[in-house]
Formats: structure tokens, C-alpha cells, sequence
């Protein structure tokens, strides 16, 4: 019998959600084969038979915490006897699964249950007609044969007046020629429920997302610098390019061209694309531009990264970016396409934002936050021209980058954006 | 007490009723000597000798017929069909005579014949050895259909169907006959055909099915009642096709008013449909979402590759538990 455990998959992770087993008991397994799919910290993963065999226990179900090391799947793969010998698989025709699992004697068999008592007998077409109206079946008394509730007894239940209504009536009919404002005619119901609430758990995602976020908020100064970029013509450039690149199977999106620009000024400023090491008391500089892409789920926020983006050209990092996003998006991202970033960049705009304050990838030094492009009258020489501007809002970490050099670098990429064909040399 | 397995436990109720009495034989293809293709009739031959447990000819049509000739005449044949699929020869006989024989001679000659056949797919075999065909059977007046899906509830409608004068045909899921053991009580006893047994109580969805997959259902309500654990399913395992326990259902559906039957046979003109209609007449008035079911498909079993997209599984009526909860007139 081989034990399956839960092992390590990622780097120092401790427990993850079970989100679906895809085994039963009595399954032949071959080694490589999908056993259960986990959700940890930040990404989820298949976790595949570790040997050849038949699924002899599921010690997991779905839903459930699991932690490194534990037991969560045995395999009969013949090299182990088992204490119980399972019967073999006697028929001669397909595979019928075999177990020696026990299931529960049924107790005393009970074909007869006392018919619920309380229950509203309506048909569905008065459920419909309760359901429209908003009336409460519960209050509405029935006139039909055996104590049903026919429709129209809905709808007259609907006409009749109510007590407030008649107040009301009061008072439009009998206005008064001096409103006395401390004897009002309207009388206010109390309301004093108790504060209650409905407790949702969180996801691991969430999780993650929590500590991330403590940890940044604590240890980094930040400091958000805010300035419009004109990408008037990164619009008309993306727009002459779109049908190329489709005609490539490539959805090419403005942020390719971010990215690519803040790879090229990182390289131009590692002073940017650094961190600080805390146990030489140093400032890191990152060898690599990696840049970190924050990409929104269902489930929460994730942050795939593009590796080398500064030596990919803006077409292989719009193909890249579709990549990650689906994978994000359909939870398959692994462990090392989200480890790795040394600058992050968050595209607030696409749910409406011009403005944010985003915070820090701890222990990157610096994240971008991109708006949504508006077209806006800007002079230009004295003349009122309509511009295409895209609101920016860097986060740095104080420390390190002095606001010069966090203007700097936005003033940089700010120039490559506006004259994006230098993106494209 | 003795834990079975399904296939042992059929074993078990053939030994028992044999050892009870002396006119029940037990015979079908490979059943003596082998035991069966799923070695379900395994040392009975040894025990009680080739005339009571025997090999029979590959031709279901007439050793089918042969049993209504001995039940004629005062014996008790327990015929082990191998497959559904393979038993359409047999059928001029089981629909045409077998089902009207008490009938026919005005109650003068009832025919206490039992035929077990292994049922539904799941196991990886072809598609005449995978199929579930339930209502042909249930259709014809005359005949019950039971279909047990624990080690108990075998052993006990077997000894029920050797038991009833009628002609009864025992549905054995073939996924279920190693899947899991029962303690089943040593001896003789019964299981009333016609009664369904409640597998969980719950007040906001009935759930009907039989055989295969009231292991699918449970599992299924287990994730369901999870996810809302404020709701409650009712699961019912009808164990008896035709007569099914209407009054069991019908008073489910009225305290829940909500309904889903799930089986493996297909869609159209099935088990599920017929469930439907009556709850429709008698429970209208209670309804508070329309009724579902998950069903087969309206094909052939596929073959092997396919069969995990055909097959009905706890994911699926999973789904169908959520679309009926969040129906909202």
C-alpha cells in the first residue's frame, strides 16, 4: 500500500484547500495521473499519483484543509500488503470497482413519514402571482377546495388596504395651515436590530492577499506619485497594429507596450528594480527585469510575471499577458509563473479607476498603477487639441527611491509612450 | 453476521432459498460450473448438484422460455440473464407470456419466475453489457422490477422475488457488486417489493433514484448540504421499480416541494418520466420549483472512451440540486 502525502509544492508552503478529487476508490492510477486539484497561497495545482495502482482510501474531500504531510490518498500498487486482503475483481467482463469498504446497515426501514402539516398548498401559478406581487403565502388565507390557495385569493390579498395607507390618506386630505415639525403626521417604525453579520470564509487566496498586504503596509514607506501620460499616439499606433497582430492570433493591449516601456527605463534605472536585504543591510539590485502583472479573478488577486519582459518584443509580451491572464483566470498558474518579480504593474483602469494609490508587491520596491485612457483637450503650443491621456500612479518605497528618481522614471516612460514606435526598435 | 459484499450477498440469497426449498433451480449461462460471469451463483452447483444449478445453452429466447415452462409445473427457476443487452431474444417470452400468464389463465397459473440480470454501465465494458433497460420491463403488466443497491436490500428482494408468484426481474448494478460490504443477517428474510427506503431525511429536496447511483446521489447531497448547510436533502432508494412506493414519494414531495429523479437509463419514456407525471397529478399544489431530473442520454451506451462524459455522476447532480434550490418563481 502506498501512502500518498501531501508534499511541499511550492516554496515553504504549509497547507492548501482541496477543490476536487478526481479519483474514487476502486480507480486504476497510473503514475502521473491527476489525483485531487489543491488551492494554496497564491496558485492551485493538480497533484498527480506518485505510483501505478488502484485508489484503495480518499482520505481527503472537497473543500477540506490539507497540510504538508498529510496522508491523503492510498494506493494499492502490490508491493505492500495490506492487513485486509481486498476480493479481487472476479468478473470476466469490464472493470467493476472492488472494495472492502463498510457501509451502515440501514436501520429499521421506514416507508412512512407523517405528511408535513404546515405546508402552503398553492399552484404554481400562485406561487408566480405571490412571487410578483411580493406577497407572503403564509398570510394569505385560502378559499380553494382542500385548503388551496388560488390566485386570485393573491390578488385580492394585495388590494386590500392597509392601516398605513389610511393614515396617509389623513393627511393629504386634511392639510393644516402651520406645520406643527414636532408633531409629525408620519410615524417612523423603531428599528434598533442588533448589529448582526454572516460570516463568509476566506479563500486561500484571500489569505495570502491579507498577509501580503499587512506585511507591505507595515514595512514599506510608501509614497504614490500621480501623472497623466499622453499616449495619443500609442492609441493610433495600437489601432494600425491590432489587425496584424490578430492575424497572428495575438490580442495586442496597451499594456504590452507599458510593460515593454517600464522594462526598457528599468534597465535604464536598476535604482528602480531593487529591494532592500535586510541581512547585509544592502540595497539589492535585480539582475533580471521581471515584471509582475496583477491580474483580477473571480477568486481574488493574482500576480502572474513575465520573465525577461525588457528582451521580448511587444508582440511576444501581448502573447504572454493572454497566456498568464486566461491561466489566472481559469486558476492554473504555477508556482513558478508567479514567483520572481522585481516591478509590478496593476491595471486599475480596466475596472474604472483614474487614480489609486496601489501598494507595494513586498519586496519589490515599486509598483505602477495604469487608469483608464480618456480623451481630454490638452495645449500643445498654445493650441487646444483632443488627447488621449492615461492617468499613472507610481508607489515606491520611500527608503530607497527618492521622489526624484520615482519622477524620474515616470518621466521616462512617459516619453517612450508618447513616441511608442521607439518601443518597437 | 456476515459482511458481503452485493455479489456475495445475491449468492447468499440463492443458497438460502435453495436450502428453503426444493423446487427453485438456478441456472443461466456459465451460472453452474464457473459461477457466473460475475461469479454471482459461485459453489451453488457444488452444493446442490447439477440439477438444481446448471449451465443452459447460449440462447436466452429459449431457456427464458424453458423457465415458464418449469414454473408451469411447480418449480421456482431463478435465471441469471448475463446481460440486458443480450436478453432481447428472451423478450417474446418474458413480455409476451411470462407477464400475462396469471392473466391469461384467469389466476389459475401465476409464473413465480425470477430473472437476475446485472444492469447499468460505469465498468469499462461494451455497450450491450452496459445498458439499463428498466422500463421495458416495468412497461409490461405482469412483471415487477426491483433494483437493489446494498448488500441487505439484495439478499432481501431476491428472497422477496423467489418468494412472489409473480414474475419478478432483479436489476443488479454490476458497478455496485464489489464496490462496498453490508452486514446482512445470516438465514432467511425479506425485503417488501413496492417499498422505497429513505437514505436521508431532508425537507427541501426530494431526491429519487435507484441502484448505481444512490451512491452518486449521496455523495452529491453530502457536497450539497455542505455548501448549504442550512438546507436538507431527502433521498429516497425506490429498490422497487414497478410497484415503486408512490405514497413514500408523494408525501416526500409534499413536505419538500421539490423534486429530482436520477437514473442512468435513458431520458425519454424512462423511470424518471413516469415518477414525473404522477408527482404532477398528485402533488401539484405543492410545488415550488418544476421538477428535474438527471438522466442517461437519449443514445446508445457509448464505448469505453466515452463513457465518462454519459455516465451520471455527483458533479452533475450537484448541478441540478443548485438549479432546482435557486429556481425562483
Amino acid at each position: 500500500m502506498y501512502k500518498v502525502k501531501f508534499a511541499d509544492i511550492g516554496e515553504g508552503l504549509t497547507e492548501g484547500t482541496v477543490q476536487e478529487v478526481f479519483v474514487k476508490i476502486g480507480d486504476q492510477v497510473k503514475m502521473g495521473d491527476p489525483l485531487f486539484h489543491v488551492e494554496t497561497d497564491k496558485m492551485t495545482s493538480d497533484i498527480p499519483a506518485p505510483t501505478d495502482g488502484k485508489i484503495a482510501k480518499i482520505l481527503i474531500k472537497q473543500g477540506q484543509e490539507i497540510k504538508v504531510g498529510d496522508v491523503v490518498v492510498e494506493i494499492e500498487d502490490g508491493k505492500t500488503s495490506t492487513s485486509v486482503p481486498v476480493e479481487e475483481n472476479a468478473s470476466v467482463v469490464g472493470s467493476t470497482p472492488v472494495s472492502n469498504d463498510l457501509i451502515a446497515r440501514p436501520t429499521s426501514p421506514n416507508p412512512t413519514s407523517s405528511v408535513a402539516t404546515n405546508v402552503i398548498k398553492a399552484s404554481p401559478l400562485a406561487r408566480k402571482v405571490a412571487a410578483t406581487l411580493g406577497v407572503d403565502l403564509k398570510l394569505v388565507t385560502p378559499s380553494g377546495p382542500n385548503g388551496r390557495i388560488l390566485t386570485i385569493d393573491v390578488q385580492s390579498f394585495k388590494t386590500q388596504p392597509t392601516n398605513q395607507v389610511g393614515e396617509l390618506k389623513t393627511i393629504s386630505s386634511s392639510p393644516k395651515s402651520s406645520a406643527d415639525y414636532n408633531n409629525p403626521k408620519i410615524t417612523v417604525p423603531v428599528i434598533n436590530e442588533p448589529l448582526t453579520f454572516i460570516n463568509k470564509p476566506m479563500n486561500s487566496i484571500r489569505k495570502a492577499t491579507v498577509k501580503a498586504m499587512q506585511k507591505s503596509h507595515s514595512e514599506v514607506a510608501g509614497f504614490t506619485g500621480l501623472r497623466n501620460v499622453d499616449v495619443t499616439e500609442l492609441v493610433q499606433l495600437r489601432t494600425q497594429l491590432k489587425d496584424f497582430a490578430e492575424s497572428q492570433n495575438v490580442k495586442l493591449t496597451y499594456l504590452a507596450f507599458i510593460i515593454k516601456a517600464s522594462a526598457l527605463v528599468l534597465k535604464e534605472m536598476p535604482n528602480i528594480n531593487c529591494r532592500i536585504d535586510k541581512d547585509t543591510n544592502s540595497i539589492a539590485i535585480a539582475e533580471q527585469i521581471n515584471i509582475g502583472m496583477a491580474c483580477d479573478t473571480p477568486e481574488g488577486l493574482l500576480v502572474p510575471v513575465i520573465k525577461g519582459a525588457d528582451k521580448l518584443s511587444v508582440l511576444q509580451i501581448a502573447v504572454k499577458i493572454n497566456e498568464l491572464a486566461n491561466k489566472a483566470r481559469s486558476k492554473k498558474l504555477a508556482v513558478n509563473e508567479m514567483v520572481g518579480a522585481t516591478f509590478t504593474i496593476t491595471n486599475f483602469g480596466s475596472v474604472g479607476l483614474d487614480y489609486a494609490t496601489p501598494i507595494i508587491n513586498f519586496p519589490e520596491a515599486a509598483i505602477l498603477g495604469l487608469g483608464t485612457i480618456t480623451t481630454i483637450p490638452v495645449y500643445i503650443n498654445g493650441q487646444l487639441m483632443p488627447r488621449d491621456m492615461m492617468p499613472f500612479s507610481m508607489t515606491a518605497d520611500h527608503r530607497i527611491i527618492d521622489g526624484a528618481d520615482a519622477g524620474r522614471f515616470m518621466q521616462k516612460v512617459a516619453e517612450l509612450l508618447k513616441k511608442p514606435a521607439m518601443l518597437l526598435i | 453476521m456476515k459482511q458481503l459484499n452485493n455479489i456475495k450477498a445475491v449468492t447468499d440469497a440463492l443458497d438460502v432459498a435453495m436450502e428453503k426449498w426444493n423446487e427453485v433451480v438456478v441456472y443461466g449461462e456459465d451460472v453452474g460450473f464457473e459461477g457466473g460471469v460475475f461469479r454471482a451463483t459461485e459453489g451453488l452447483q457444488k452444493k446442490y448438484g447439477e440439477e438444481r444449478c446448471f449451465d443452459a445453452p447460449i440462447s436466452e429466447a429459449i431457456y427464458i422460455g424453458a423457465a415458464l415452462g418449469m414454473a408451469l409445473n411447480g418449480l421456482k427457476p431463478v435465471v441469471e440473464l448475463q446481460f440486458q443487452g443480450l436478453g432481447w431474444a428472451s423478450l417474446q417470452n418474458i413480455l409476451g407470456h411470462m407477464g400475462r400468464m396469471r392473466n391469461r389463465t384467469r389466476g389459475k397459473y401465476p409464473a413465480p419466475i425470477v430473472i437476475r440480470t446485472p444492469m447499468g454501465g460505469g465498468i469499462r465494458a461494451l455497450e450491450l453489457h452496459s445498458e439499463a433497460m428498466e422500463v421495458i420491463y416495468a412497461h409490461t403488466p405482469g412483471i415487477k422490477v426491483v433494483c437493489p443497491s446494498t448488500p441487505y436490500d439484495t439478499k432481501g428482494l431476491i428472497l422477496a422475488a423467489i418468494e412472489s408468484p409473480d414474475p419478478v426481474i432483479v436489476l443488479e448494478p454490476t458497478k455496485l457488486y464489489r464496490a462496498f460490504k453490508q452486514e446482512v443477517p445470516d438465514g432467511f428474510y425479506t425485503v417488501p417489493i413496492g417499498e422505497g427506503f429513505k437514505i436521508f431525511e431532508g425537507n427541501d429536496i426530494t431526491v429519487v433514484t435507484y441502484g448505481a447511483q444512490t451512491v452518486d446521489c449521496q455523495k452529491a447531497i453530502e457536497q450539497f448540504e455542505e455548501k448549504h448547510p442550512d438546507l436538507s436533502v431527502e433521498l429516497i432508494d425506490l429498490r422497487t421499480i414497478k410497484p415503486w412506493d408512490r405514497q413514500m414519494v408523494f408525501e416526500s414531495v409534499k413536505k419538500t416541494g421539490r423534486l429530482l429523479v436520477v437514473h442512468e437509463a435513458v431520458r425519454s419514456f424512462s423511470v424518471a418520466a413516469e415518477i414525473m407525471a404522477s408527482v404532477t397529478e398528485e402533488c401539484f399544489e405543492y410545488l415550488k420549483a418544476p421538477l428535474a431530473r438527471v438522466t442517461g442520454y437519449d443514445i446508445v451506451i457509448p464505448f469505453d472512451s466515452g463513457e465518462g462524459y454519459h455516465q451520471v455522476n455527483p458533479t452533475k447532480i450537484f448541478a441540478k440540486l443548485e438549479e432546482i434550490i435557486n429556481f425562483k418563481f
